[in-house]
């Protein structure tokens, strides 16, 4: 069931940005540099990094992610995204999508909100780029702007909001200290250690920079390739 | 462990290539789990061969004594049932054994294939 | 109230009409889910609890979840349980489960539903399409005759979801075929996600025994006909996508658990064990029964499993697949097969003839034997007195799999005959001898004996006939596969017999807790009172924590575990046990023996619907061969090792084979079975007394109607 949002003076309401700039529609297919706001950031301090050729897709991380942030266990809800295809072959039958939690940030360039964005870098959780849901006014700008398939925002129809991996800082059901100092559910529940943790950034001009082997001498006396 | 045996002729090397009659079958099952013991047979050397080759994730079933038996009456290779026999009389352990049988008889095929493909040049 | 874990809901599919109707779980709470779900649900709907034969209209088939389903409770989340009566059994097709694994349960249960009850016959071929809350009935027409992979990409396609990975989020509204009476609007979920869908082949189509239901490429739920089931009701396939999730009471003692699983329970990726003794504790590791085509592969695993049992593979072949259906037809590819890499190819391309035309290739294993030896014995063949036109004489092909499968799944060739039950088929044919020399080893309610001979691992074989097939239930047997392997290999044991049994019984409650003399099978102690309870408490276990709960059966129960260091495993453990699990989703504070005593109430009820079929002990017996045959695979593999105390009180692991089962002991076994249950000894019927101090007064009143309560005075 949608809330109300309260309109103060100062901030921009989900009504207020649909009216002031036209059509949703219309504004969705604005090329994001005519919406560009200067957006300098710091450098996250902590990414994730994947071994797409090791998930063996039991989807625990999705599950763990959603009931870390949420106490619910859902798909939906997870902001890490493993998709499998049954019927496709290795390596191919399965992908991971995690946030780059991107250098430049084209999802916090276009939030909206204002005085203080709702999709920003928390400089409390070493700039982890993240929604702080108070304020968002659920206009999915920034799920729409994420440049990467599937977008890496996810839409919480519950709460008519954008929600987002903030390497688990905000995750009032994990038991240790998440965010870039602390633990993130995914990697730390994922069976086979297919997902890890790093502070170097990957490089942002690949694709492919965030696949990384993570695949080692136990893999290989499984009988699996290494490479 | 080093197998000598001597070349066989090319009636025998025939015999050791070819399947015996179905009723001359050999049991030869496989422990795998968690399926638990898979019944089955082999009716040549070859097929013997394939399924003693070793294999990480389950173990051969076969009564390697018996087996010497049916590899003298039934393909006719009295050498190699010899061969077999030794094995059991100085047995190691179960897995070692079916293992150095396997060598055996797979030395044996090498050579009643070199034999065959000889004669037919 | 919330239901914690739960998704509130089951769906109602009344096939006749057409229909979807929802209604509550909670009045089925008490029974978990799953098995115990299912069958209350069967109780209430099943409106001829007499029926025995799977395609009577007036069948039910329950499609469960448990709480657990779609959480991240170890080996527990993926699973999904399946019951009703089944096709092809003999002499009775009993009320009868099955149960499969892969992605269904999980978004079923974020769809918003606990279970589905199928219910009825629709006049034509018809498919379910599932999107959360929405329930719409396609015709499938076009969808008839597909094998069961190209009805899920067909199914696909039509909703317009595409084929591979990296795709969009979709809203569940937008995609076709949704229902036009709906709005479209921002309040639909959307996913990421593939349907899941589970459907039948050729083989359910034409309603023959062992037509499975096949989820995803290698997800089957092959026992018991249930497949036959759904094409007798015209039921192809059921899509489902679900947005939703699903509350979790403690989400932070869940979390808490599944760590403690993986850093104390399963072995160290660092410094991996990889020939621990532990269910739960292994690495990743396909139990297909071929060598792996490749080493290009992934492990892949159902929903939350903690160590994946099967692999997809670059190959184009064998993804999904694990177990029997790998090596069904394993000793004839040896005879064709010119090399390891050749025999693993055709065994795994066997596993996906045997998975696309939905049939369960447990019947092959000793069926194809007996089969092959009528054939060489000039019984069965072209012109023969049992007529076939099958290529025998290139059995090991992957030809000739393809015949025999498409015969057995369409009613053609010898599959007419076998279609409706293979001891049904031996006794036309004129081969009841078969059942009594062991020519055709089928050993209980005409089902195949699973390779663990009901004369040697007792509780197996006793658990099987007590109940209404073949048990399938891995719990204690790697006591046989770890010990004899151990010998074959001439290591030292890793674990001594008696610290076996102790640990063991030291998890057994609340029947055999402390009482290792309930895993002694020796010959002395074979068809005693400490058996009955091992037996009891093997079925009573699976019916709640496995097929309700849904821990999954190759990973749970984890008596042992080297991992450990006083190599307790994670059975019934304070951090890491099932209760704990189960406690933190649903807020329940089970402890362990509590899931016991609800499996007792599930198994009773079972009972009562199979004494409703028309159940009696006299017809509790395994097949002639077991009596008068001697158990004697020696020549099929050297050792059947087991825990067994000898004349002074020692364990000892001691070699089974060579025995027989003398039957009038046994049937004074099955007394001591009943005595211990509270059923009348006479006709193993359950009396009132037993069932109302249950709360299943109900049940007996049922059973009462019928005549057929179970006296009280026996």
């Amino acid at each position: 069931m949608n809330q109300d949002k309260p309109e103060s003076s100062g901030k921009i309401t989900r009504r207020q940005f649909l009216v002031g700039s036209g059509a949703l529609g219309a504004s969705v297919f604005l090329p994001g540099t005519l919406l560009a706001i200067e957006n300098t950031i710091p450098d996250s301090k902590g990414f994730l990094v994947v071994d797409l050729k090791k998930c063996q897709g039991c989807g625990t991380c999705m599950m763990a992610c959603a009931l870390a942030h949420s106490g619910i266990a859902s798909y939906s809800l997870s902001r890490i995204q493993i998709q499998q295809d049954s019927f496709t072959n290795w390596p191919d039958d399965v992908s991971m999508a995690v946030c780059r939690q991107c250098q430049d940030a084209p999802c916090v360039a276009v939030c909206p909100v204002r005085p203080i964005k709702a999709n920003k870098s928390n400089p409390r959780q070493g700039n982890v780029r993240m929604i702080d849901q108070s304020l968002c006014i659920g206009c999915k700008m920034c799920l729409t702007r994420c440049p990467f398939t599937p977008s890496r925002i996810q839409w919480n129809v519950e709460l008519q909001k954008s929600q987002k991996c903030d390497l688990c800082a905000d995750t009032p059901y994990l038991e240790e200290k998440g965010g870039p100092g602390g633990t993130q559910a995914c990697v730390k529940v994922c069976p086979v250690n297919a997902i890890a943790f790093t502070t170097k950034m990957p490089d942002q001009g690949s694709d492919e920079s965030y696949v990384v082997n993570l695949r080692g001498h136990a893999w290989s006396k499984l009988g699996m390739t290494t490479k | 462990m080093n197998f000598s045996l001597s070349q066989p002729s090319e009636p025998l090397s025939r015999k050791i290539l070819s399947p015996v009659p179905f009723k001359d079958r050999f049991p030869a099952g496989r422990l795998k789990p968690p399926v638990g013991i898979l019944p089955g047979d082999v009716r040549s050397l070859p097929e013997l061969h394939l399924f003693l080759e070793p294999d990480v994730a389950s173990l051969p079933g076969i009564n390697l004594k018996a087996l010497a038996e049916w590899v003298e009456v039934s393909i006719g290779d009295k050498e190699l049932a010899e061969a077999i026999r030794a094995i059991v009389d100085t047995a190691v352990n179960y897995v070692e054994d079916c293992l150095r049988v396997y060598e055996a008889v797979g030395v044996r095929l090498d050579q009643a294939r070199g034999i065959i493909k000889e004669n037919a040049v | 109230m919330t239901l914690y874990g739960y998704a509130g809901k089951i769906l109602r599919l009344d096939m006749t009409h057409r229909k979807a109707i929802a209604i509550d779980t909670e009045p089925y709470r008490r029974w978990g889910g799953g098995h115990g779900m299912g069958a209350a649900l069967f109780w209430d709907y099943c409106k001829d609890k007499t029926i025995t034969d799977g395609r009577h209209p007036a069948n039910v088939c329950c499609v469960m979840t448990s709480p657990l389903c779609g959480t991240i409770v170890p080996s527990a989340g993926g699973r999904c349980e399946v019951v009703g009566v089944g096709v092809g059994q003999y002499p009775v097709s009993w009320f009868t489960r099955t149960n499969f694994g892969g992605r269904f349960s999980t978004m079923l249960k974020y769809a918003g539903w606990d279970g589905i009850v199928i219910e009825g016959r629709s006049d034509s071929p018809v498919w379910v399409d599932i999107r959360d809350g929405q329930v719409i009935f396609h015709d499938a027409q076009d969808l008839w005759g597909k094998d069961t992979w190209a009805t899920q990409l067909e199914i696909r396609d039509l909703i317009k979801i595409r084929r591979g990975t990296k795709t969009h989020w979709r809203d569940l509204q937008a995609l076709p075929l949704a229902k036009s009476d709906d709005p479209p609007g921002e309040d639909f979920g959307r996913t990421t996600q593939k349907p899941a869908i589970l459907c039948i082949g050729p083989a359910g189509e034409h309603q023959t025994c062992h037509a499975a239901l096949i989820h995803d490429a290698g997800n089957g739920a092959g026992q018991g006909g249930l497949g036959a089931v759904w094409g007798s009701k015209n039921l192809k396939a059921i899509s489902v996508l679900g947005t939703g999730g699903i509350q979790v009471h403690d989400p932070k003692a869940l979390l808490r658990a599944r760590m403690i699983t993986k850093e104390k329970y399963v072995t160290r990726w660092q410094a991996p064990d990889f020939q621990a003794w532990t269910r739960i504790g292994r690495l990743p590791n396909p139990i297909i029964q071929a060598a792996p085509p490749t080493d290009e592969r992934r492990p892949q695993s159902c929903q939350g499993c903690i160590n994946g049992c099967r692999s997809r593979y670059n190959v184009g072949y064998g993804n999904e697949s694990a177990c029997q259906e790998t090596f069904w037809y394993g000793p004839y590819v040896r005879k064709v097969a010119k090399s390891r890499a050749e025999d693993t190819e055709i065994n795994l391309k066997g596993a996906d003839i045997v998975q696309k035309y939905g049939l369960n290739s447990f019947v092959l294993q000793p069926g194809l034997h007996w089969l092959e030896h009528l054939y060489e014995d000039g019984v069965l063949g072209p012109g023969r007195p049992i007529p076939s036109d099958l290529p025998w004489e290139s059995i090991g092909t992957l030809d000739f799999a393809e015949k025999i499968v498409r015969a057995l799944s369409t009613r053609t060739d010898i599959g007419a005959d076998l279609a409706d039950g293979w001891v049904q088929a031996a006794l036309k044919w004129g081969r009841e001898e078969d059942l009594h020399t062991g020519a055709l080893q089928f050993s209980y309610w005409g089902v195949p004996e699973h390779g663990y001979d009901p004369r040697a691992e007792l509780e197996w074989g006793y658990g099987s006939l007590m109940g209404d097939r073949d048990t399938n239930t891995h719990c204690f047997n790697y006591i046989f596969t770890n010990v004899s392997a151990a010998f074959a290999f001439g290591k030292p044991l890793r674990i001594g017999a008696e610290e076996m049994v102790n640990l063991h019984a030291k998890k057994m409650s609340p029947y055999a807790k402390d009482r290792p003399e309930v895993l002694d099978y020796s010959d002395a102690n074979m068809y005693s009172e400490a058996v009955a309870q091992i037996v009891r408490w093997q079925q009573h276990y699976c019916r709640f924590y496995k097929n309700s709960a849904l821990y999954c059966d190759l990973k749970w129960p984890d008596f042992v575990n080297t991992n450990v260091p006083d190599l307790e495993g994670a059975t019934a453990s304070p951090d890491a046990g099932e209760q704990v699990f189960w406690n933190a989703v649903t807020g329940d504070t089970l402890r362990f023996e509590d899931g016991i005593e609800i499996g007792r109430r599930i198994w009773n009820l079972d009972n009562a619907i199979w004494v409703l079929q028309g159940r009696h002990r006299d017809m509790v017996h395994f097949a002639p061969y077991i009596y008068k045959t001697v158990y004697n695979k020696g020549e099929v593999f050297p050792f059947f090792m087991w825990t067994c105390r000898d004349d002074d009180g020692k364990w000892h692991y001691k070699d089974l084979m060579g025995r027989s089962m003398d039957k009038a002991k046994f049937e004074e076994w099955k007394t001591i079975f009943y005595r211990l249950e509270g059923w009348d000894t006479k006709t193993g019927w359950p009396k009132r007394s037993t069932l109302e101090q249950m709360d299943m007064g109900f049940v007996a009143d049922a059973l009462q109607a019928a005549g057929r309560l179970g006296e009280e005075a026996s």
